[in-house]
């Protein structure tokens, strides 16, 4: 072990994102305009998971816009569940455009561990192979 | 020990990401592309192998 990084999960790649709403049986996200109950209009992907009356909405900077009205008009905890999804897909993303092998292991906390490793193409220079991400 | 990167995500969508078994500051450069497809770094914490690793790299350096 040589060092531990902490991250907040940003929704940035549209790819992840697709495949984020597949692994949890949700249509694909779609380009929207949604008015919320404030009257703010705001534009991003549109996820709408089921009992939701607005849907959650992915800004291309990755933050989240949803108004869930305190759980009354949607689950708060699938925000969480939604993240996780992306963070698991983005990473397995990341994985196949390196050729790094990546397994997947459910903890019993409802977490997930990844474990990534390079094989014979090793785990080379710093650089992105997966475009599209800042 | 084979290395490896240990990716981590929470029900909450939070992310640790923790490299094992790399020698010195390579395990920076293996980890950063998945740092930045998963968001935005919070925390850092190097740990006592980091330092060791990188003692004997500065002993190798002082002594070529």
């Amino acid at each position: 072990m040589s060092h531990v990084v902490t991250i907040e999960t940003k929704l940035r790649d549209p790819a992840a994102l697709s495949a984020a709403c597949a692994r949890l049986k949700l249509p694909e996200p779609r380009n929207e305009t949604v008015k919320f109950f404030d009257g703010a209009e705001h534009s991003g992907l549109a996820v709408r998971p089921p009992g939701f009356v607005y849907p959650v909405l992915v800004q291309t900077d990755g933050n989240v816009r949803c108004d869930t009205y305190n759980g009354r008009w949607g689950d708060d905890a699938f925000l969480g569940r939604l993240k996780q999804a992306y963070a698991v897909e983005a990473a397995k993303l990341q994985a196949k455009a390196r050729g790094h092998r990546i397994s997947e292991t459910p903890l019993p906390d409802g977490g997930v561990r990844l474990t990534v490793t390079a094989g014979a193409v090793g785990f080379g220079a710093a650089g992105n192979a997966y475009g599209g991400l800042a | 020990m084979t290395p490896r990167i240990e990716i981590t995500v929470t029900p909450e969508g939070e992310t640790s990401v923790e490299t094992k078994g790399f020698a010195g500051p390579a395990c920076k450069a293996a980890s950063q592309p998945y740092e930045d497809a998963l968001g935005s770094q919070t925390a850092e914490r190097l740990t006592p192998e980091y330092h060791a690793t990188e003692s004997v790299s500065e002993q190798e350096r002082l002594r070529a």
